[in-house]
């Protein structure tokens, strides 16, 4: 396939793979616990990391990981002391996020297009040393996920009967928003700052609409965000269209099918008569 | 022969803020007793439940636990909490009933192991127990609320309890349900020996079943006989009034 004779789309695929993988993982327990904005959040955080990154001269993706990790422990703070009003600290956060990634962006002309490039993605732009970064912060995702499963499980059925039973809840939840903040630094090189969240929020819900246990709804936001990425990857390379765009459209097609056919299906069940 | 006494409240002193809830008060459960804590909503039913599970501190006071002092005890494998809020959880949430208990079950294990054969089977006793077998793998949101309330009880089952808290189990159930629920804490009450405290504004169902009533009155606990309830001869204004007796 020519797609695959060019290193540079060979390094955006084995990219897409590693995203398409930890997006979802970390996307199913966000929305389960209502936490989808979080994502948004730190996406912003990240751009400020990505401009502090390109203003330094320092490796963005690095820089936007360490901001990430900086912004969730700031959420995590915030949301002790606004108990009752947890969106708040999201909202407080993102605020925070943008208003210095808008002074940094400001301070470091001349660096735009590269902007603009973490914005909404680049197929060209993944360099041998971002694949490194996500490569290991993937593999940390997915152990921590595999090793945290069940208690991460738990927490986002029934919080207060996790903390009665022992699971050290507020450990936890600060390590997920953690391994989220990490998720969105290294996504965004793929679908862009703008559109991470949405690749972990929009698999998870098609899965949930046609999964017949926590398990399965897992593995299926998992093959339909890479279904999306790869296909959509494929497509901006044709088509020279923004990547983190096609791939969105490609999971919200994936989505509205989805829905669709269960309601055909759904339909056809009601008007069958037996005979 | 002297019965176990597994909680002892001893002249305990509670307000939040400048509510005062309760005032030396003191109560002790024993082992195998069917509990009810009955009172119209705002009495401070549920707090005395938390005080009982530590989720809340006296200001004034000592609380046992299985002979232990609260501040010290740990084996919270041995105490089941069914909360108010279990009841309203999220129906779309998609996991079958044999994930959810089972969740349940691995909470005590660490975070690297992995559910044993044991362990599995602890979930099918529990299942069994409260008549859910058959639809394990069924999505919990396709239960009906009783059903799913059953779940709830499962769940702190699978811990092999000793203690069962049950913060208004029957909110939001039909009565054919709530009968049901009830038979099955009657079931788990007396061929399990499990005890049991439940807090309740349903007097009428909760009567026939318990062994032992408490209402919070004047920020006392007081006890009554459900058999003087039974019977008619409850003589306590208070409880006269609350229970609208005449």
């Amino acid at each position: 396939m020519e797609i695959l004779e060019y290193q540079f789309m060979q390094r955006a695929l084995t990219a897409g793979i590693i995203v398409g993988i930890i997006c979802p993982l970390i996307g199913i327990f966000l929305v389960l616990r209502r936490l989808s904005l979080i994502g948004d959040t730190l996406s912003h955080i990240s751009l400020a990391g990505v401009a502090a990154g390109l203003a330094a001269g320092i490796n963005a993706t690095l820089t936007a990981v360490v901001f990430a990790l900086g912004g969730s422990l700031v959420i995590e703070y915030l949301r002790r002391h606004y108990s009752k009003y947890a969106e708040l600290a999201t909202a407080i956060t993102m605020s925070g996020g943008m208003g210095l990634a808008v002074i940094l962006i400001s301070l470091g002309r001349g660096n735009t297009a590269s902007v603009l490039s973490y914005l909404f993605g680049s197929v060209a732009s993944v360099t041998k040393t971002d694949l490194f970064i996500m490569a290991a912060v993937g593999l940390i995702v997915m152990v921590s996920i595999i090793a945290l499963y069940r208690p991460l499980f738990f927490i986002a059925f029934d919080e207060e009967g996790a903390r009665i039973a022992g699971i050290p809840v507020n450990k936890i939840n600060l390590y997920f928003t953690l391994l989220t903040a990490i998720t969105v630094a290294v996504s965004m090189r793929i679908v862009g700052i703008l559109l991470v969240s949405s690749l972990m929020i929009i698999p998870a819900a098609a899965s949930m609409q046609i999964a017949k246990s926590f398990k399965t709804s897992v593995y299926i936001s998992v093959a339909a965000a890479l279904i999306s990425v790869i296909s959509g990857l494929v497509l901006s390379f044709y088509f020279s269209l923004a990547p983190g765009g096609t791939i969105i459209m490609f999971s919200l097609f994936m989505l509205l099918l989805i829905i669709s056919l269960k309601k055909l299906s759904a339909a056809r069940k009601a008007n069958f008569v037996p005979k | 022969m002297q019965r176990e006494k597994v909680i002892e409240i001893k002249d305990i002193t509670f307000s939040y803020g400048r509510k005062t809830i309760l005032e030396n008060a003191s109560l002790t459960v024993y082992r195998s007793d069917f509990l009810a804590v009955v009172g119209p909503n705002g009495s401070g039913k549920s707090t005395l439940i938390k005080l009982m599970l530590g989720l809340l501190r006296p200001q004034r006071g000592k609380i046992f636990i299985l002979n232990k002092p609260m501040e010290y005890f740990n084996q919270w494998k041995k105490v089941g909490y069914l909360s108010q809020r279990a009841a309203f959880f999220n129906s779309h949430f998609p996991a079958t009933v044999r994930e959810v208990v089972g969740a349940q079950a691995s909470a005590h294990l660490g975070f690297l192991k992995r559910m044993r054969p044991k362990d599995w089977r602890k979930v099918e006793k529990a299942l069994d127990m409260v008549g859910l077998s058959e639809l394990s793998n069924y999505m919990v949101g396709r239960l009906s609320g009783g059903q799913q309330q059953k779940v709830m009880l499962a769940r702190m089952l699978v811990a092999e309890p000793e203690l069962l808290f049950l913060d208004e189990p029957m909110v939001g159930l039909d009565p054919e349900s709530q009968e049901s629920l009830y038979m099955l804490l009657e079931k788990l009450h007396q061929e399990h020996g499990l005890t049991i405290i439940m807090v309740t504004h349903d007097i009428s169902g909760t009567v026939k079943r318990v062994n032992r009533m408490v209402c919070i009155h004047q920020n006392k606990i007081l006890e009554h006989d459900p058999q003087l309830y039974r019977d008619k001869k409850i003589t306590h204004s208070y409880i006269t009034q609350f229970y609208h007796l005449h």
